[in-house]
């Protein structure tokens, strides 16, 4: 969700233009397809992870090499987060910080919150989340006295299909909520899991639309799909008076909390799914070695802002709507075939 | 024979070569003997070269007359009890007794110990090993002509300290009594505010020199029995040699070794841990320590001062507020200026900026050089002000004032304000009720500063997460340490950043273990006259 705020307004406004909001809102509707798959795989197996029922519905071979292309995926989510947030903290916070320092001090910070396990993670994103939304609605109703309405117009100028196009790149943000799909063992009350994830996605998407309808309407269409981090400068916009001025640089720092549960969160999957593909008792050894794969790999990966929206833009709607739909989609088709079932764990 | 047992009967185990393994094991025990002067010399021996170990030997008044001494230690007896409910007794009144009752050798020691001495705490051993350390505990024991087993009397009378105002928690409105050393003394502070036969309070005792009594205090069926058990399994894994103050006890029951934060909570208030105990949290009393420990702990309940409880709602609350914000300068603030002023200015106003250019120019050091070195300056005056006596305090004042104030911006050398941030800094620190916690805050506060000055605002940022992490993974006796927030439970939000009024504090903090949730009847709030009622 930090991730969508930061970039996905800029990719999604070149596109769908006046519209993008509702493009944002229409990609939120794959991923409540992808919501119900891994809740029923975790109805299936309600004791497993993916990597682990993986191999249950499809033996042990293909099992194991699936499971390892979802560490790939998790990884490079992980990198590609890593990369975008010191990527955006170097061009707009501190141009001068070499990015493998900003990136070495993410990775570090998510390998200790991996080692103190799960629960947390989560505790520390429950802790956090109020002071997040929090921010936002300041944000919101900060910049309410600039806002536009007529930048919103004319509505569907081009037909719906921009809006549809437009919606692609950021059909991953929320396709994110495949996690679960690995954390829902671990969830203490899994039957609410179907109507608590499908309201938190519901969030998401309002927060989403209206920041982007926030976006549109102070900046217009043309600038919005032009300014790298579109919210940014929406941030950037605040002013009370002379003496409150850019508060920008608070919300920022709420937003570094954000990103950094969501990178210990991906970073605790990697973890975790290497452990148990490789069938590790514990995913306490992986994660300094996996510190070492990020690191290098989140600095060295992109060379510049450019190509990374480049293929934020071409290559990872595909490649997530493979792992985040095709994937699981594929899983239950298998299992509800080959009738595998709450086979208990090992 | 003798050099053996006055190992045992003071737990030594000689040597340091052997101590290791035989301090372990339980001590045996030795009976006493039915001869009156063997009993005599061993104890003698025993309590050879103890000037405050008094012997005091006497005849009974009797048929035959009998042959009794009485040993105690001076200063832990109160000897007008000693005189007249034990010698007095049992020197004259057998003249007294009825007729059928006949004093001899067999029946002496049941007949004094039933008739004779009038003493509400007495009991009996017939152990050496018990008997010597019943004297050290400041009982009198009587051992009598011809019996093996020896009489305790309790006539302890230990000079202690009055109960005072809690000099670490004063408050404006709430009582004003305070802990003491004394472990009775305290429990009966306790006692006196909650009167109830499931106020348990059991004892153990720790320190193989020292024998400290513990006393485990919580009110069952409200506090966590998981809990009850823990705190009662990790106290008797205590092995140590000495206790002497409740801080040591703190840091063999915490559950993480090193963490800054207190996973154990202290109190020099009364109310306050009756009230802990009321939460259904365990308090630890201490002998000799006027401090008891609280368990489990959580980082709101270090926020939250007695006094609280003792005014408006409202107001409380706002204090509360207040509160949060000072703990949020007293951590962040230094770290914050270094951060804005060295990295981020163009996210400071442009009439604040130039203000500060101005004052910075010229100056020698840069921004995190100059607030470390102004910190450290405060923390040196701050210790030195806590070492010293008071009346040279004030001297210490005055000089710190004047060198840090003063003089220090007068000669150039730091700018006015990293002084002003410094000393809110300061003020605001002073405001977390909690000493422990305050010194956590106290550290960070640098680590934060020295994060600031390398990497700016998100230095800071992920000096502050990690700092959650580790909060949110710290765990007090099983309790997460954020807990009411995290993990969230909606229902005890009503007493952490808010304090709500007392009709509406209807249950029992999550803590308690589900345990009689319930605290009271709900609609007893304050409520408009019935319209009938109404006075014409």
């Amino acid at each position: 969700m930090v991730s969508a705020l930061l970039l996905v307004p800029g990719l999604t406004a070149e596109k769908a233009k006046q519209s993008a909001w509702i493009a944002i809102g229409l990609a939120s509707l794959p991923s409540f397809l992808c919501l119900w798959i891994v809740w029923k795989l975790g109805k299936r197996f309600p004791k497993n992870t993916l990597p682990e029922y993986t191999e249950i519905i499809l033996g042990k071979v293909l099992g194991k090499v699936v499971g390892g292309a979802y560490i790939l995926f998790f990884l490079l989510v992980n990198i590609l987060s890593i990369c975008e947030f010191s990527e955006f903290l170097t061009v707009c916070f501190m141009p001068q910080t070499p990015a493998i320092a900003l990136n070495a001090i993410l990775v570090l910070i998510g390998a200790y919150a991996v080692l103190k396990g799960i629960e947390v993670i989560a505790r520390a994103a429950q802790f956090v989340f109020p002071l997040f939304m929090i921010s936002l609605l300041i944000l919101f109703v900060s910049v309410l006295p600039a806002v536009k309405l007529g930048k919103l117009l004319p509505f569907l100028e081009g037909g719906i299909k921009p809006v549809i196009w437009g919606s692609i790149p950021s059909i991953f943000v929320y396709g994110e909520i495949i996690v679960l799909a690995i954390l829902l063992p671990m969830v203490n009350k899994p039957e609410e899991i179907k109507r608590k994830g499908a309201f938190a996605l519901l969030t998401v998407a309002i927060f989403l639309s209206a920041g982007m309808m926030f976006t549109l309407m102070i900046f217009g269409s043309n600038l919005s799909g032009d300014l790298l981090f579109p919210f940014w400068y929406l941030s950037k916009y605040i002013e009370f008076g002379s003496y409150l001025q850019r508060v920008e640089g608070l919300i920022l720092l709420l937003w570094m909390i954000g990103m950094i549960i969501k990178i210990a969160i991906f970073y605790y999957l990697t973890c975790f799914s290497t452990a148990k593909t490789l069938g590790l008792k514990s995913y306490k050894p992986v994660i300094y070695p996996m510190a070492l794969i990020y690191l290098p790999a989140a600095t060295f990966l992109f060379r510049n802002t450019a190509e990374f929206r480049q293929f934020l833009e071409l290559y990872w709607p595909y490649l997530g709507s493979i792992f985040e739909l095709v994937l699981p989609l594929i899983l239950l088709f298998v299992a509800v075939i080959r009738k595998k079932q709450r086979r208990v764990s090992r | 024979m003798f050099k053996r047992l006055l190992k045992s009967a003071l737990g030594f185990s000689g040597k340091k070569g052997s101590g290791k393994t035989t301090s372990r094991q339980p001590i045996e025990k030795r009976p006493l003997s039915a001869d009156y002067d063997n009993n005599l010399q061993t104890l003698r021996q025993v309590f050879n070269q103890c000037f405050d170990i008094l012997f005091r030997e006497f005849f009974i008044n009797a048929d035959m007359p009998l042959r009794a001494f009485i040993v105690y230690v001076t200063g832990l007896t109160n000897h007008e009890m000693v005189n007249d409910h034990l010698l007095k007794s049992i020197m004259q009144e057998t003249a007294n007794l009825p007729s059928s009752v006949h004093l001899s050798k067999a029946n002496v020691q049941q007949v004094i110990q039933e008739r004779l001495i009038n003493l509400d705490e007495t009991s009996t051993t017939t152990d050496l090993i018990e008997l010597v350390q019943k004297v050290l505990e400041g009982n009198t024991v009587l051992i009598l002509d011809g019996s093996s087993t020896a009489i305790i009397a309790g006539v302890r009378g230990v000079e202690g300290r009055a109960i005072d105002e809690p000099d670490s928690e004063p408050g404006v409105r709430g009582p004003k009594d305070g802990f003491v050393e004394a472990l009775n003394t305290n429990m009966s502070l306790i006692r006196r505010r909650i009167k109830t036969s499931r106020l348990k309070a059991e004892t153990f005792e720790t320190g193989l020199l020292t024998k400290t009594k513990l006393a485990v205090c919580y009110i069952k069926g409200i506090a966590n029995d998981k809990v009850v058990q823990e705190v009662k399994q990790r106290i008797g894994r205590i092995n140590i040699d000495s206790v002497l103050s409740s801080n040591q006890i703190e840091e063999l029951i915490m559950d993480e070794a090193f963490s800054l934060f207190p996973l154990v909570q202290y109190t020099e208030r009364p109310d306050k841990a009756a009230a802990s105990l009321l939460e259904g949290r365990v308090v630890i009393l201490v002998d000799n320590s006027p401090m008891p420990l609280i368990v489990p702990v959580t980082f709101i309940s270090l926020l939250q001062a007695a006094e609280d409880y003792y005014n408006n709602a409202v107001f409380a609350t706002s204090v509360r507020l207040l509160r949060f914000i000072a703990l949020n300068i007293a951590l962040l603030l230094p770290a914050l200026t270094v951060a804005a002023f060295s990295f981020h200015q163009e996210l400071l106003p442009t009439a604040l900026i130039s203000t500060v250019a101005g004052a910075r120019q010229g100056l020698p050091l840069p921004i995190v050089l100059e607030i470390l070195m102004i910190e450290f300056a405060f923390e040196l005056l701050r210790e030195a002000g806590v070492r010293l006596p008071k009346t040279i305090g004030q001297a210490i004042s005055t000089v710190g004032g004047l060198v840090i104030g003063q003089a220090a911006v007068n000669a150039g050398l730091v700018s006015p304000i990293s002084v002003i941030v410094v000393a809110t800094t300061a003020i605001a620190s002073f405001t977390i009720p909690n000493y422990a916690a305050g010194t956590a805050l106290r550290i960070l506060r640098f680590v934060l500063i020295i994060l600031a000055g390398f990497f700016g605002g998100v230095g800071i940022i992920s000096g502050l997460m990690v700092i959650l992490f580790h909060l949110c993974s710290l765990r007090s006796f099983g309790i997460p340490y954020l807990s009411p927030i995290a993990p969230l439970s909606p229902g005890d939000l009503k007493d952490t950043m808010v304090r709500a009024p007392w009709w509406a504090m209807l249950t029992r903090p999550w803590m308690s273990g589900g345990n009689e949730p319930v605290r009271q009847d709900p609609d007893q709030g304050p409520q408009k006259p019935d319209k009938g009622g109404q006075t014409p």
